[in-house]
């Protein structure tokens, strides 16, 4: 009788203990948060960041086999929320394109990305309108307003827009000089980073006019991007993950793989708690006779 | 001399800090900073927007073409939504940024987001080893949850079984959008915890903050004790 008191005890210990543990103060949850993202932060743990993704990968060799000169076009819809994960993938991207002697021409969607496009210069180039490849092979269109109804115009005739964000004339320009259609069709590659949406892009540029889409974009989009892959997108990078494979590939890691332990860790504590609160959620449940 | 510079990191993180203080409850500082980056963010697309719209439209001005001004005409329209009296004329802008965003959509959409879908779900076999198989388990996945939602039969025998399938097939989908959320959320914090921790001099900001939290709690928890 002893022992079978004995059990009882314990289990109503044990059932109170995940009963407190589910009505644990959300408070708690976001302190953990914080401890196990900034330890890796402040002390890097080194790691490793696995093999890189079949998606990061096709679209490094997409863009590694396209002859010089191809116009790559970059738009850039990244607000500050979207830029941790983005914008490191935009600046590995950038500068392999600088590397392989493509034309890149950049524009903005949103009018918070606008000084993304002018940063991602400056890192790659260490100067945006001052470069001398700027006009030849770089230009920044800047803001280009209305998403899709902007994207469209832009494909149907690249001069929809006379001037570049700095007020230069595109027609004087050397980057716009042997364009043999004028349209979307003279572009090799449109590639979207953001977190909100991919299909305009996909509707406007690859349906039409034949040009390869790709992303470089949060996590958050990833489930929303997959179904065009690989027929339509042909490869992306996803969120943090995907710029830290795209800064390994371009041998130039920088913010995104040092992000990747902090990430890696935060992701293991919120398993962790996901599991915790379950057997919480179970346990109690059966004590209350649910199952 | 003075960095102004720093002034800005300085801002930037009591900003950042102050929106982050409403994880532990709402206070002043989440009201200014909030209130701030709200003001803050719609004027500076106003600004772009409108350099945007000047850039896009003086060159026609300068060849002589005036036409183009009823575009800038049609956007002070959207002024009239304050207005009772003539609030009728904010619809025709409305109604033309609308229209014409339907009409581009339109135009390629069923294409591209129908008509491909369907066939690239039946069709994608041919990339890996794996493909054909993953290619099965899509078009199965999209069957049954499509079933799912069929509502003109009563689920009842095999019918009952394939909605079952289509709603676990629904649900794998919600833990992935669920995982990809959170991580796109963390990558965010990251960003700022990096920015807060290694840009001079948000450190001092940081340390404040904590100062500041910890009384905050002392404060609360003598309150509760007093109650």
């Amino acid at each position: 009788m002893r022992g079978g008191g004995w059990a009882v005890q314990q289990s109503e210990k044990s059932a109170s203990l995940w009963e407190k543990l589910q009505e644990l103060d959300v408070r708690y949850v976001y302190l953990l948060v914080w401890i196990v993202v900034s330890i890796p932060i402040l002390k890097p743990l080194g790691l490793p960041l696995g093999s890189i993704s079949e998606e990061t990968m096709l679209l490094y060799d997409f863009i590694d086999h396209l002859p010089p000169r191809s116009i790559v076009v970059m738009i850039a819809d990244q607000g500050p929320a979207a830029a941790t994960e983005c914008q490191p993938g935009m600046v590995a991207i950038f500068r392999h394109c600088v590397e392989k002697d493509l034309r890149v021409l950049f524009f903005a969607s949103r009018t918070e990305a606008v000084p993304f496009i002018e940063q991602c210069m400056i890192d790659v180039l260490g100067a945006s309108k001052d470069h001398p490849d700027y006009g030849k092979l770089y230009v920044n269109l800047g803001f280009i307003p209305q998403y899709e109804i902007g994207l469209s115009a832009l494909a149907a005739n690249i001069f929809y827009t006379t001037t570049d964000t700095y007020g230069n004339s595109l027609k004087s320009m050397e980057f716009f000089k042997d364009l043999p259609t004028g349209t979307a069709k003279d572009w090799s590659l449109a590639i979207y980073f953001g977190n909100s949406n991919v299909d305009w892009v996909v509707r406007q540029v690859n349906d039409p006019y034949g040009c390869a889409v790709a992303g470089g974009v949060g996590a958050v989009l990833v489930s929303r991007i997959y179904p065009y892959y690989p027929q339509q997108v042909i490869g992306f990078l996803t969120g943090l993950r995907g710029s830290a494979e795209y800064e390994v590939l371009v041998g130039k890691p920088g913010s995104a793989v040092a992000g990747m332990d902090a990430q890696s860790l935060a992701h293991l504590a919120i398993i962790v708690m996901i599991i915790i609160g379950n057997i919480g959620y179970f346990v109690s449940k059966r004590r209350i006779g649910g199952f | 001399m003075f960095d102004v510079n720093i002034l800005i990191v300085l801002a930037a993180a009591a900003m950042t800090l102050g929106l982050y203080s409403y994880l532990y409850r709402e206070n002043i500082f989440f009201r200014i900073a909030e209130h701030a980056y709200v003001g803050a963010a719609a004027g500076y697309s106003a600004l772009i927007s409108i350099e945007s719209a000047w850039r896009l439209l003086h060159p026609h001005l300068d060849k002589g073409e005036y036409y183009w001004l009823i575009t800038i005409l049609i956007g002070l329209m959207y002024i009239f939504f304050f207005t009772k009296k003539y609030f009728w004329l904010y619809r025709y802008p409305t109604a033309i940024v609308i229209g014409s965003g339907i009409g581009v959509y339109i135009a390629r959409g069923i294409k591209t987001q129908l008509i491909r879908r369907i066939t690239d779900t039946i069709s994608n076999v041919s990339l890996s080893i794996l493909t054909p198989f993953d290619g099965a388990i899509r078009a199965i996945g999209v069957i049954s949850a499509l079933l799912y939602f069929y509502a003109t039969m009563e689920h009842k025998g095999p019918m009952q079984h394939i909605s079952k399938l289509g709603r676990y097939f629904l649900m794998a989908a919600f833990g992935s959008s669920f995982g990809v959320t959170i991580m796109s959320r963390v990558s965010l914090f990251i960003g700022r915890l990096r920015f807060l921790y290694f840009t001079y001099p948000a450190q001092y900001v940081v340390v404040l903050a904590v100062i500041m939290l910890v009384a905050a709690i002392i404060y609360d928890h003598v309150r509760k004790a007093e109650t």
